[in-house]
């Protein structure tokens, strides 16, 4: 038969109230930070999990300013290269044909400044910046693409290097092939030597040569179509600056000799710069449309995991609360046995 | 027919009065007593008095009676068992709450669940950084995103100065608990001694002494809480046919080889060993003798001998514990225990403390240590986690440094000067640059002792016509720029970066000079996002194998640790409780022997009542008849 004592008795008590008295407090604990865990120790294998998973939407959110940044850039670009296609299309389709057609030399000059102004404002535009470097300078942000060279005729020139000139081609090349690497949540890794894999990051480099071409084709033509139109401004300018007779063999108020031709030749060449820019055109579009779709995707991405770090994370306040109200309940029950502990005893009914 | 005494009846009802008021005295003594530590219940011990013997006359019509009560004693009721077992159970739970209330305090610097909005500290700290590379990426011409960037590394760095800073200080705090531990420890050695001198001479002079013996009970208990202990009762024998108990306390389970602390009236005390010092420097292949690297002890002087006696002592790094010669308080050396003892440790708080202190798991040195014991890799202590903070920290400055190589090169790795051109190093290398000689690639030109003058040409000529893009941006020190040796107590950002003088470079190779190419930042974002092996020996040859222990990016090195220390927590915390309350358990069976228990006592109290007053009224009767015999006998006819 076991002997129970007073002490015995009381000892007993003291730790289970204390006992309840521990899980009264930790339940509080959940209802006033509604986590299921307030420390690493108290559930190890979901903290790792939330530390994980908060990792991933830290990265998920770095991504996505990104992102940002990244399409603000090309949509300034589509904007600047939309609206040159759009003025030139009219240039080219009409005005250009109507020029070479006119009899009129003061209406061919006239047309010819207006061509000369335009390759300005081409020049202008994709001289643009976005933020503190250039857009269509590839990686070379810092410096203005386009310039005129000081010569007379002026001639294009990009980083400063003439466009047009074959022994150029090479190195212009180059240039077009830079790339500024973004990453989008591709996965962006590196290769043994160092260098970013291509398909693992987005390429936000643009070149304005990749709009405008570069180079001469076997005739001597420019292929860059601010160079084409430059040249036929001047040789329609050419038409009106005639004050004396024409020179020998030169027909109707055309300048120099061979300048029909060659504006002939330069009006088909003017057909094909355009089209090279509408591929451009058309392939930015299409690469816009994708950082638009990889901007949703990282959006909804960035929300599902918000919402898992939520679930490990965070207690149900019903639950929490129910928690609590049974611990107060068990709690002030344990208080109440307290009174009947110190029980009488026998010397209280001694006479 | 036996003789009847006449007033021998008085002494018997005498008797028993003294007896009940014995008895009540007794109960009174247990219940004043109810609430005394360590107090076991006594009792008043009887026996019925036959004084006398056989009688060579007598006749079988005679009846013998007894003279009534004798009080031969009072005894305690006490399980000698359960002490043990309790004692047994202490131990072990003194050594969970030793290492428990380490590991608590490690908990509140290294734990990040909650805070920073749930973020953490340093785990946020780190995406932060990347974050800021990441808009630096894209801004690479603007010399304020390379500040943000910088801004956010030294808050980094700040982070990890704090951390190491913290634990130290919990190690110096421990440190004091332990050599504190053991000075209480040696105190109750010495109590528990003068308590067996002073029950040893009342036991000579025939008083039990029960009040010392439980006094003496609850220092014992207190002493199984520092280490495992196990409690003999010996006899001495003091002449003349006469022993009297002797106590024996013996530090382990009872083996035949465990040491004495306590014999009797003598105690020896706890003190932490001195060791022959180990040489740092010491090299298993050196035969010199002259060399300061021959000889696996260090003497006096900074040289090396292979003889430990020469070497200069030290205190024990690991905490080794002696036992002194064991004296008594008058300083009289016991004659069988008159030298120093080592002593193994065995459990109880004392252990648990000196495992956090000296724990070191994966990074327990290998060799120039004093580590002779089993050092499984499941001790952790707080070197375990300084360590693996040092890791991290060591880690975080090679991979950025790395990342950011101080010369321009190109495609092939061979260092170019600012036009791309490979920088040619030769002899004769006063022309500007030269032309002649040997091209250098960054990789051999970065593992130059800069402190070597034999390379201050080659390092000279770099300087005057290499283009510098990068340089070191994480040095052991604020002052300069070396990256040796980086810890997480001395991290810092390094004199060039912090004087901008040394930039995050931007670009590495010389085919992307002049542009805004950021080639090198996305190169530092994927290492600082990448996962990198870990083994003992990167922070010191030393320091256990070169093994890859774990293989990890930086959050996740961090986030590893963190949770193995949540483990530990978490598994001695419900041992702990286990523990806890099996012994708790065990103390009320005890208390249910040797308790006081008030129900009891006041039947007792009922019960001497009553017989003292039956005694009284014994003798009362017997008066009244004496008083019939001496005053009515023989008085007819007066």
């Amino acid at each position: 038969m076991i002997r129970v004592t007073t002490n015995g008795v009381l000892t007993g008590y003291k730790s289970s109230l204390m006992r309840s008295r521990n899980q009264l407090e930790s339940t509080r604990n959940q209802v006033l930070t509604q986590r299921n865990f307030n420390s690493f120790a108290e559930n190890p294998a979901a903290a790792t999990h939330a530390f994980q998973l908060r990792r991933s939407a830290w990265a998920t959110d770095m991504q996505l300013t990104t992102s940002d940044s990244v399409t603000k850039k090309f949509e300034a670009a589509f904007g600047i290269i939309m609206s040159t296609h759009d003025d030139l299309a009219v240039v080219a389709d009409g005005t250009v044909l109507t020029g070479l057609s006119d009899t009129s030399g003061a209406g061919r000059s006239a047309l010819g400044k207006t061509l000369n102004g335009m390759a300005d404002s081409i020049v202008h535009s994709l001289n643009t910046k976005y933020g503190a470097g250039f857009i269509f300078n590839g990686a070379n942000g810092d410096e203005v693409p386009f310039s005129w060279s000081k010569g007379d005729p002026k001639e294009l020139l990009f980083n400063g290097l003439n466009v047009n000139d074959p022994a150029n081609e090479a190195a212009l090349k180059a240039m077009t092939e830079q790339s500024t690497f973004a990453d989008i949540g591709l996965g962006m890794q590196e290769d043994a030597q160092g260098n970013i894999i291509p398909a693992t990051a987005f390429d936000s480099a643009l070149s304005g040569l990749d709009f405008l071409g570069y180079g001469s084709d076997e005739k001597g033509l420019p292929n860059n179509l601010v160079s084409v139109i430059k040249e036929l401004g001047d040789i329609l300018s050419r038409c009106k600056e005639d004050s004396n007779p024409p020179a020998e063999g030169v027909d109707g108020n055309w300048g120099r000799e061979g300048d029909q031709e060659k504006a002939s030749a330069l009006a088909l060449k003017l057909k094909e710069a355009m089209s090279t820019l509408r591929t451009a055109h058309s392939e930015m579009d299409t690469r816009t449309t994708f950082l638009n779709t990889n901007h949703t995707r990282l959006k909804d991405s960035f929300s599902t995991v918000n919402e898992q770090i939520l679930g490990v994370e965070q207690m149900d306040l019903a639950d929490a609360i129910n928690n609590f109200s049974w611990a107060q309940y068990c709690y002030n029950a344990a208080l109440k046995v307290g009174n009947t502990i110190l029980s009488e005893s026998l010397i209280d009914y001694m006479r | 027919m036996s003789s009847v005494s006449t007033f021998g009846a008085f002494t018997t009802a005498r008797l028993g009065m003294y007896a009940a008021m014995k008895g009540l005295d007794v109960t009174g003594h247990n219940i004043s007593n109810i609430n005394t530590r360590g107090y076991s219940r006594q009792k008043l011990d009887q026996r019925a008095m036959y004084l006398t013997g056989s009688d060579r006359y007598s006749s079988p019509n005679d009846a013998r009676v007894g003279s009534g009560v004798l009080c031969t004693g009072i005894s305690q009721l006490r399980d000698p068992y359960l002490d043990i077992r309790y004692r047994n159970d202490m131990a072990g739970v003194g050594e969970l709450d030793g290492r428990l209330g380490v590991l608590d305090e490690l908990t509140s610097i290294l734990d990040e669940v909650g805070k920073g909005k749930g973020d953490g500290v340093i785990e946020k700290q780190i995406t932060d950084f990347i974050e800021k590379l990441s808009s630096l990426s894209t801004n690479t011409n603007m010399e304020e995103y390379q500040t943000l960037v910088r801004t956010s590394a030294s808050t980094l760095i700040s982070f990890f100065k704090s951390n190491a800073k913290a634990l130290e200080k919990i190690k110096t705090n421990t440190e004091n608990g332990f050599k504190q531990e053991m000075t209480k420890a040696n105190e109750i050695l010495k109590q528990i001694a003068a308590y067996n001198d002073s029950i040893r001479k009342s036991e000579i002079h025939g008083d039990s002494a029960l009040e010392q013996r439980d006094q003496r009970n609850v220092l014992i208990d207190q002493l199984s809480q520092y280490m495992k202990i196990d409690v003999t009762y010996g006899k001495e024998d003091i002449g003349a046919g006469v022993t009297v108990e002797k106590l024996i306390i013996k530090m382990g389970d009872g083996d035949t080889d465990d040491i004495t602390l306590v014999e009797g009236a003598y105690a020896g005390q706890l003190e932490i060993r001195n060791v022959p010092e180990l040489n740092p420097n010491y090299d298993a292949t050196q035969s010199d003798p002259d060399s300061p690297s021959f000889g696996e002890w260090l003497t006096a002087d900074g040289g090396g001998t292979i003889d430990p006696s020469f070497a200069r002592s030290i205190p024990s790094p690991i905490y080794d514990l002696n036992r002194s010669p064991l004296v008594d308080r008058h300083g009289n050396t016991h004659p069988n225990h008159s030298t120093d003892r080592e002593l193994e440790y065995e459990e109880g708080s004392l252990q648990g403390t000196r495992d956090m202190l000296i724990g070191a798991g994966e990074f327990t040195p290998t060799k120039n240590s004093y580590q002779s014991y089993d050092t499984s890799v499941s001790k952790r202590g707080i070197p375990y986690y300084q360590k693996s903070m040092d890791a991290l920290a060591n880690k975080f400055a090679e991979v950025l440094n790395k990342a950011n190589p101080t010369w321009l090169t190109d495609a092939d790795g061979y260092v170019t000067d600012a036009d791309g051109k490979k920088l040619m190093f030769g002899a004769d290398s006063t022309a500007a640059p030269p032309t002649v000689g040997v091209p250098l690639e960054l990789d051999d030109l970065m593992q130059l002792d800069p402190d070597d003058p034999a390379n201050a040409g080659v390092l000279n000529h770099f300087k005057a016509y290499g283009a510098k893009v990068g340089g070191t941006l994480i040095s052991n020190s604020d002052a300069g720029d070396d990256f040796t040796g980086i810890t997480a107590a001395n991290i810092s950002i390094s004199k060039g970066w912090t004087n901008n003088t040394t930039k995050l470079a931007t670009y590495t190779k010389a085919e992307d000079v002049g542009s805004t190419s950021n080639s090198n930042i996305n190169h530092i974002i994927i290492q600082l996002r990448g996962k990198h092996d870990y083994a003992p020996s990167d922070l010191d040859s030393d320091l256990g194998s070169s093994n890859v222990y774990t293989s990890a990016n930086f959050q996740e090195m961090y986030t590893n640790f963190c949770g193995i220390l949540a483990m530990d927590v978490s598994t001695t915390g419900t041992l702990l409780q286990n523990r806890a309350t099996s012994t708790e358990e065990l103390d009320i069976s005890r208390g249910a022997v040797s308790g006081v228990d008030l129900n009891d006592e006041a039947a007792n109290m009922m019960m001497y009542q009553k017989s003292y007053a039956a005694a009284a009224r014994l003798m009362t009767t017997i008066d009244e008849a004496l008083d019939k015999l001496i005053n009515g006998t023989g008085v007819v006819g007066r």
